[in-house]
C-alpha cells in the first residue's frame, strides 16, 4: 500500500479559483485510480464547497479559502476551510432547497449535491468565526477491476 | 465557458460549451438576460451537448430563466443535454419545471 499523502491549497476568495480548487483535488486525487464519474463528483462537491465560502462565508468580499486534502488507503477526505460569516443553523442550510441567498438565483441544491456525491459530508461552523466543510470518499475500484478482457 | 446567441425570432437558441460554474454562471445570466428584454422572445432553447462540467450554480441559472419565461408565458427547453450536466439536473429534479429535447440530427456546418 502507498503511503498516505496530503496537500493544502490557499487562495483569495474569487470566483476564478473555484475550477482551480476543483482540477487540483481532481488531479491529487488521480493516485487512487478513479473512474471519470468518480472524479466528476469530487470536482462537483469541492466545487459547490469553494463557491459556498466565497458567496456565503465572505458575502463576496476578500478572505482566504483553505483546501485541504489527504489520502489515506482507499481514501479521500477534502476540507474546505472560510474564516468568514459562519453557518448559525447548519441543520437548515443542509435541508434541499433552502438557501439563504434566493436573490442571488442560489438553488439551495449545495448540500444535498456534496452529500449524494460522497459518502459522508460534516459541516464545522461557528458563527463569525468560518466555517470547515468535511467530505470523505472512498475509491472503490469498479467491479470488473482486475478482471482480463 | 463559450456562449453563443442567436436570435430567431420568437426562439432565442443559447449554446453552452464548457464549464457551467458560480463564475461563469454571472455573465451566462447577463448575456441571456440582456436578449431577453426583447419581450418577442417566447421561446428559450439552451444547447448543452458541450457543456463538460456542471455545479448546482448552473441548476440556479436555469430556472432563473426560465422563471422569466414563464412570466411571459413563454417555453424553454434544454437541448441535447451532456452526461455530465444531465448528473445534476436529475439531481435537482430540473426536468419536472424545464422540458428537455434530444440534440438536433443535423451537425452545425463548418
Ligand atoms: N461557507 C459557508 N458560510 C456561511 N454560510 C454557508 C456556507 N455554506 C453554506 N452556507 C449556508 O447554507 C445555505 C445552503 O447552502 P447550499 O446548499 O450550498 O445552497 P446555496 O449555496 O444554493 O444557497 C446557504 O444558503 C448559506 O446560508
Ligand atoms: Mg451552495
Amino acid at each position: 500500500m502507498e503511503a498516505a499523502n496530503q496537500m493544502r491549497l490557499i487562495i483569495p476568495s474569487l470566483s476564478e479559483n473555484e475550477a482551480l480548487a476543483r482540477v487540483t483535488v481532481g488531479a491529487f486525487a488521480a493516485r487512487l485510480n478513479p473512474t471519470l464519474e468518480q472524479v466528476s463528483d469530487i470536482k462537483t462537491a469541492v466545487s459547490e464547497a469553494v463557491t459556498n465560502a466565497i458567496i456565503h462565508g465572505y458575502e463576496g468580499s476578500e478572505g482566504n479559502i483553505t483546501v485541504y486534502a489527504a489520502v489515506e488507503g482507499r481514501r479521500l477526505t477534502v476540507e474546505v476551510i472560510d474564516y468568514g460569516k459562519g453557518i448559525a443553523d447548519i441543520a437548515e442550510a443542509r435541508q434541499p432547497f433552502y438557501t439563504s441567498r434566493p436573490d442571488l438565483e442560489r438553488s439551495g441544491m449545495g448540500f444535498t449535491v456534496m452529500e449524494t456525491l460522497m459518502d459522508k459530508v460534516t459541516i464545522l461552523s461557528q458563527k463569525d468565526q468560518g466555517t470547515c466543510v468535511r467530505m470523505e470518499k472512498e475509491i472503490l475500484p469498479p467491479p470488473s477491476a482486475g478482471q482480463e478482457g | 465557458m463559450t456562449i453563443e446567441i442567436k436570435k430567431e425570432l420568437p426562439a432565442l437558441q443559447v449554446h453552452l460549451a464548457g464549464e457551467l460554474d458560480h463564475h461563469a454562471a454571472e455573465s451566462i445570466r447577463e448575456a441571456i438576460d440582456k436578449q431577453l428584454m426583447d419581450k418577442r422572445i417566447t421561446a428559450l432553447y439552451v444547447h448543452m451537448p458541450e457543456v463538460s462540467f456542471m455545479d448546482s450554480a448552473g441548476i440556479g441559472v436555469l430556472l432563473g430563466r426560465y422563471k422569466i419565461m414563464s412570466q411571459r408565458h413563454g417555453d424553454m427547453y434544454l437541448v441535447g443535454v451532456s452526461p455530465a450536466a444531465d448528473r445534476i439536473l436529475r439531481m435537482a429534479a430540473v426536468y419536472d419545471r424545464i422540458a428537455s429535447i434530444p440534440a438536433e440530427q443535423e451537425k452545425r456546418r463548418k
